[in-house]
């Protein structure tokens, strides 16, 4: 299966690879390394901070705002497992800690470190936002923590639209266009930590330009779904607030981004009734708006 | 830090404090006329005096309202000439 694009080669789990033969070539090799001692390598260490649930820190032999494209790095999740990006190589190594479990390799892998190797490669931006699609045409949901984004993702989903992001997407900028570069087949319409959530058949693979985002904004549960174009700086607002990844020596590059895309990707604040009763609203809302731009 | 336009409305990142401010279509044209004009309130003057139909006091006045309002947000240092 693509995840970002990528085809991902899980050599000690392959329970979680595809069933087509992938030729050497063409895929990322997650593999694992049994005997390296991760504090032997003398890498700098960042500090100690949370994520998903767990604690974690960077290791990389050169600080991330100096290193050259192609550069090696690693991230340590606390008792769980450390993965190493080996840029020359262009493979995924790790090691094994106390807790390990394949579901949680696979959990860190596709959620985490493959969007931040992608960043960092500058291959493509990463958003966090939820996406669809309507039509053969890709939207995407942003919103604050909580904000609905899986609810509405899950609800197009039900209805048979194709999924291309639960939680994060990557973007690929080809001259003026914006492209949504599928993440992984998975949604989770649960708050539950460390998990990809539900596996889905329908997921799209194929890159194609966005069409439009939808920053949703909770309202009273009796107010009328209303949807409204955003224009200058609301509209880099949209994107700079999704960012997936917020390394401190990115923040000019990621600005003069976001404000290249946000002259050329339509964006609307759709105000949502916060009812799960009047959810087909929304829906049908966006449904027909999206197919309207 | 950086400015970059966006539907004509000139969206601004202060590098230290990481915050980010939106300039409507006036403020938008005060702003560039500030950058074109390496910062020289007297020429810059001159210059929104050619663009709109205002009186000088006024637009003088609201300049200065401007500027300050930079000056607060930590966008802009003045200097005496």
């Amino acid at each position: 299966m693509l995840i970002f694009n990528q085809k991902l080669l899980f050599v000690n789990e392959p329970q979680f690879n595809s069933v087509e033969p992938l030729e050497r070539t063409e895929y990322i090799e997650v593999c694992e390394f049994s005997t390296l001692d991760v504090h032997s390598l003398g890498m700098l260490k960042t500090k100690w901070f949370p994520m998903s649930g767990q604690t974690a820190r960077y290791l990389t032999t050169v600080p991330f705002h100096e290193a050259p494209k192609g550069f090696s790095w690693a991230l340590e999740i606390q008792d769980v497992l450390t993965l190493f990006w080996d840029g020359v190589e262009r493979k995924i190594r790790y090691i094994k800690s106390e807790h390990y479990t394949p579901e949680r390799l696979r959990f860190w892998v596709l959620h985490t470190f493959l969007p931040l190797v992608l960043e960092l490669e500058r291959q493509y931006r990463i958003l966090h936002v939820g996406s669809v699609e309507v039509a053969g045409k890709p939207i995407l949901f942003s919103a604050l923590s909580f904000g609905g984004k899986s609810t509405l993702a899950d609800y197009f989903l039900q209805k048979g639209h194709k999924l291309l992001s639960d939680d994060s997407l990557g973007i690929e900028k080809r001259d003026d266009s914006y492209y949504a570069v599928p993440s992984y087949p998975f949604h989770r319409p649960f708050r539950k930590l460390e998990t990809l959530g539900y596996y889905t058949e329908n997921f799209e693979t194929e890159i194609k330009p966005v069409h439009a985002v939808y920053v949703l904004e909770k309202s009273a549960r009796d107010e009328e779904v209303e949807i409204i174009e955003l224009k200058g700086i609301e509209k880099f607002k949209a994107f700079h607030y999704s960012s997936f990844i917020d390394f401190d020596f990115m923040k000019k590059e990621r600005f003069e981004y976001f404000t290249e895309m946000a002259k050329y990707v339509p964006v609307y604040r759709i105000q949502i009734p916060w009812n799960l009763k009047r959810l087909h609203e929304v829906y049908e809302a966006i449904v027909v708006h999206s197919q309207k731009i | 830090m950086f400015a970059q336009k966006v539907d004509g409305e000139m969206v601004l990142l202060d590098m230290n404090t990481e915050n980010y401010f939106g300039l409507d279509e006036v403020g938008t044209a005060i702003w560039q006329a500030i950058e074109e004009n390496n910062g020289e309130l007297v020429k810059v003057l001159e210059v929104l005096l050619e663009q709109y139909d205002v009186e000088e006091d006024v637009l003088k006045k609201d300049l200065l309202v401007f500027v300050d309002r930079l000056v607060e947000s930590g966008l802009v240092k003045v200097d005496e000439a």
